[in-house]
């Protein structure tokens, strides 16, 4: 209750103030509100001014044939100039800009469907020209049906003529091309609108309190910081929301003013009804939410407003380039695009605009987002909470910032995979495009493997003993190969349960194939598909990563953190699931055998399996057979993976107690 | 009411290194009495005062203030609590009245009580004229009055004001200084940090003197005449500077 109190207090303080802030006004709502008009009134008047010279040149139009009764029709009728051409391959003429439109008429199939327009969309001067016969032919139907068509027109009733005599050679629905025309800019101008709002509202609360002393003020009365963190984040959330929203009604104005309307359709506010306002603006929350607490976080480096800003800055075009991918051709929401917040919520924005957007990507979107939000809040909460945050003159030293980062495995391993994960994201995935053998084995050796040592040298940790670089005796390497043996069924079996649910889309199934390269021999496929991954990524996630954090954690959050991680390294939905619990598996062999040796020989021996028996055998047969025939393999070889563990240990802590002074931090607790 | 043990604070500088800001401190401050803390700039008295108002945790030692531990019950410390530095500030788009009125709430005031508070302060010290007028239009004597107002809007039995008259007017300097009088006769107990001798000498009834974070000499002006033979506060000041100079170059021999 208290807490509620404490926030709403800050809350509706800060409102007072922003409404007062002709800045944060302009930026939150002025300019949101504004932008559509000006953006596609400015769009209109320049289609105008071509229109108008248009007008005065006039219009190309192409027919199959020369036809005197249609060239008298269209030049009695149309008000401008029009010349006539002929060729028998409209379309090529259209394309090569030898004509603006192009005309042909069956009589074969009159009166059902007579007449063909062809235009390109790509042009203005084609869109004009066909919106001009268009007109001409539906305004003076009767006179052209009764013309050309001999057809005595009594003897039909007027609405068979009226929906549609008139075909168009553009195959796009009428929706997805107006769509595509507002899917291209509207995502990125809302993202543009919560980082600018949220940057300005965060910068003013964080940085210019900050400056003004205002957070010495109130942190010396009885609230609780977090509490006034809180306030201050709804307050940033809700100014971007605010500009959110004038942005939406901007929008809606500006598609009733008919400033869409370029061709002449009236798709547009079927298209930009309420369902999708709604759908975009919940979509928009988690990421506005996100924006707001990094941004204040940020914000919280600077002492001064304007270095605020300045700091602010880079960030803003950070989050700009996940947002262009939405202008991008080609991307879809349904890759791994999916997984990466912001590029997922603008792509889904944008098809659900176009109208092709599939109900899993808004899913499994929107829930990746809430929960790299509540991520961030709870770094923020957390960082602002440090003593020498919010207070001038008290900045929190780097020295020791770096040296508790050192010491916090935790830490070490979470921003190691995140540059791990951007690097591969970024560097390594357009590289294997490019050149796929020379782009795997630097992302294995050069990036993973490095990673992993780095994570290692960077604690001051022993190599072996962090590691596990152990010998797990001959029951370790012989259970390693039977659990294996028998897992890689098991898992195909609940892949091909999940890939019911979530069909695979044929272009992933031909990557897949393609990745077999048929130019490698295979002794080079498997070095390179593995044992080459085999070894650099255990060295990673089993050896640096889990020994990283068993230094802090238990052996079950250490096991579903390590394979998670696994997991979303694989960088697919569909193969989520499948690497995660084989990451799960691979954790605890480690565990069990208190070795990474097992773990390399069962990784080796999964990837060869689905090389080579896979294409073989096809996914298409897995069925119940498959688990009666891995379950028991898994238990024999888990049993003997544990086998020697207990008689070791035992051991161990023998040895142990002799020499206690040996210099590694804090120790395994294997 | 302030009870300071032992109190130490050290920060990391990169290029200074290991800072001792607060070294030992140990003193305490009475309900009805104006504590002064004396020292040079960087002596370690806005980090000892930022540890009391619980902006800084101390790195060993302990603190009380209205019987609440600083680092273990550091809301009613706060609560008990009106702290007002040089560089606290006022929100520039609130209003003097909209000021107190969010302060006495996040203190957790009735609203009719605190409506009768408000009106009190704004009364007491002469800014009805300005109270609707946003802070960021006023001078800096009227935002002093303001921040005032503020620190004691929800009558907090401890006052602490560091270096409050830094950037004021002789005028402003002077009438701040009459109002924290005037508080100690209603019995807060008060805690006044400052460089500057004169204010000392008015205000305060015992006075600690501060050097590179250790405290050189606790008392009233009397015990400090006797223990250093000296009659001026800053014949006393300068004494005391003189041997601590030799005892920090004893550390170094060590
Ligand atoms: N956040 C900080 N980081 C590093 N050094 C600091 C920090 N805050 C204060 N100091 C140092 O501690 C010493 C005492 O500072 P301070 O308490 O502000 O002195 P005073 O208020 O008496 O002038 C100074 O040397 C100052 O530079
Ligand atoms: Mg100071």
């Amino acid at each position: 209750m208290q807490r509620w109190i404490e926030i709403k207090t800050v809350f509706v303080k800060e409102m007072t103030e922003i409404m007062r802030n002709t800045r944060i006004l302009i930026a939150a709502f002025a300019f949101p509100l504004l932008i559509f008009p000006i953006v596609f009134g400015g769009m209109s008047w320049l289609q105008d001014l071509d229109r108008g010279q248009m007008e005065q040149t006039g219009i190309r139009v192409m027919l199959p044939s020369y036809n005197q009764d249609i060239e008298d029709f269209i030049t009695e009728n149309l008000d401008i100039p029009v010349q006539f051409f002929h060729t028998e391959e409209i379309s090529k003429s259209i394309i090569n800009d030898e004509a603006d439109i192009g005309i042909v008429m069956d009589m074969q199939k009159a009166p059902e469907r007579n007449l063909w327009l062809y235009y390109t969309a790509s042009r203005n001067t084609s869109m004009h020209a066909r919106q001009k016969i268009q007109q001409l032919f539906s305004e003076n139907r009767f006179e052209w049906i009764n013309k050309f068509l001999k057809y005595d027109i009594s003897e039909f009733d007027d609405s068979r003529f009226v929906p549609l005599t008139i075909d168009f050679s553009d195959v796009a629905s009428d929706r997805e091309r107006s769509g595509h025309r507002v899917a291209k800019i509207l995502p990125f101008v809302l993202i543009m609108i919560l980082v600018s709002g949220c940057s300005f509202a965060a910068v003013d609360l964080i940085a210019g309190e900050k400056e003004r002393g205002c957070f010495e003020t109130l942190l010396v009365s009885p609230v609780q910081r977090t509490n006034v963190i809180i306030g201050k984040m709804s307050i940033v959330v809700f100014s971007a929301l605010i500009g959110l929203i004038s942005n939406m009604v901007s929008l809606f104005i500006t598609a009733k003013l008919g400033f869409f309307d370029l061709t002449g359709e009236q798709t547009f506010e079927f298209i930009i009804g309420i369902e999708t306002i709604a759908v975009i603006f919940l979509c928009s929350l988690p990421m506005t939410v996100l924006f707001a607490s990094l941004l204040m976080f940020i914000s919280a480096g600077a002492k001064s407003y304007q270095s605020g800003q300045t700091l602010l800055m880079p960030f803003t075009f950070l989050a700009m380039i996940p947002a262009v991918t939405a202008i991008l051709p080609g991307m879809r929401s349904d890759s791994i695009l999916v997984l990466i917040p912001v590029a997922n919520i603008v792509l889904v924005m944008r098809e659900l605009l176009e109208g092709t957007l599939k109900i899993w990507p808004l899913l499994v979107g929107n829930l990746i987002n809430v929960l790299a939000a509540s991520g961030v809040v709870i770094l923020t909460v957390r960082g602002l909470n440090r003593e020498g945050s919010l207070v001038p003159g008290s900045s929190t030293d780097s020295d020791r910032m770096l040296k508790d980062f050192r010491n916090d495995p935790v830490k070490v391993v979470f921003i190691g995979f995140i540059v791990v994960w951007l690097g591969m994201f970024y560097v390594m995935a357009p590289l294997q495009a490019d050149n796929l053998i020379l782009g795997l084995l630097l992302t294995l050796w050069g990036l993973i493997f490095c990673a992993g040592l780095i994570m290692v040298k960077i604690q001051n940790l022993s190599f072996r003993k962090t590691l596990s670089l152990n010998n797990p005796g001959w029951s370790g390497w012989l259970g390693a190969v039977i659990f294996q043996t028998g897992f890689l069924p098991v898992i195909l079996f609940f892949n091909h349960l999940l890939t019911n649910l979530l069909p695979l889309p044929d272009q992933w199934l031909e990557h897949f194939s393609d990745a077999l390269m048929p130019d490698v021999s295979t002794f080079g496929l498997l070095m390179l598909m593995a044992v080459s991954p085999g070894i650099t990524e255990e060295i990673l996630f089993r050896g640096a990563i889990l020994g990283s954090l068993r230094k802090k954690w238990s052996m079950t959050p250490v096991i579903l953190v390590s394979g998670i991680m696994f997991g979303l390294l694989h960088f697919s939905v569909y193969r989520l699931f499948g690497a995660t619990m084989i990451g799960f598996a691979l954790a605890w062999m480690v565990y069990a055998s208190g070795s990474i040796y097992p773990a390399i020989v069962a990784h080796i021996l999964n990837n060869a399996l689905a090389l080579v028996v896979i294409p073989e055998l096809g996914l298409q047969d897995v069925n119940e057979y498959w688990l009666l025939l891995g379950i028991p393999l898994v238990i024999l070889g888990g049993y003997l993976l544990s086998f020697r563990t207990a008689k070791r240990d035992l051991k161990r802590s023998a040895v142990n107690a002799s020499n206690i002074g040996e210099s590694d931090h804090g120790g395994g607790s294997i | 009411m302030i009870n300071v043990y032992e109190l130490s604070r050290v920060f990391y500088d990169p290029q200074r290194g290991q800072i001792n800001a607060v070294n030992r401190l140990s003193f305490t401050a009475e309900k009805g009495q104006i504590l002064g803390l004396l020292g040079p700039n960087g002596a370690g008295k806005t980090t000892t005062l930022r540890i009391l108002a619980t902006l800084l945790d101390p790195t060993s030692g302990h603190a009380t203030l209205n019987g609440f531990d600083v680092v273990k019950e550091p809301e009613k410390v706060r609560a008990s609590l009106g702290f007002l530095s040089s560089t606290t500030g006022l929100y520039p788009r609130l209003t003097p009245e909209e000021t107190l009125r969010f302060f006495g709430q996040i203190n957790g005031m009735e609203k009719m009580q605190l409506k009768q508070r408000i009106d009190e302060l704004i009364t007491e010290f002469g800014i009805t004229e300005y109270a609707r007028v946003r802070c960021e239009k006023l001078s800096s004597g009227m935002k002093q009055k303001v921040s005032i107002a503020r620190a004691l809007v929800q009558y907090p039995p401890v006052l602490v004001f560091d270096e409050p008259t830094v950037g004021l007017d002789v005028i402003a300097a002077a009438q701040t200084m009459k109002t924290i009088l005037e508080y100690k006769k209603r019995g807060k107990c008060i805690i006044y940090s400052t460089h500057i001798m004169s204010e000392v000498e008015k205000l305060c009834d015992r006075i600690a003197i501060i050097h590179k974070g250790s405290l050189q000499a606790l008392g009233s002006m009397e015990d400090l005449r006797k223990q250093t033979g000296k009659r001026y506060l800053e014949d006393i000041f300068f004494s005391l500077m003189e041997t601590d100079h030799d005892s920090v170059q004893n550390d170094m021999l060590m």
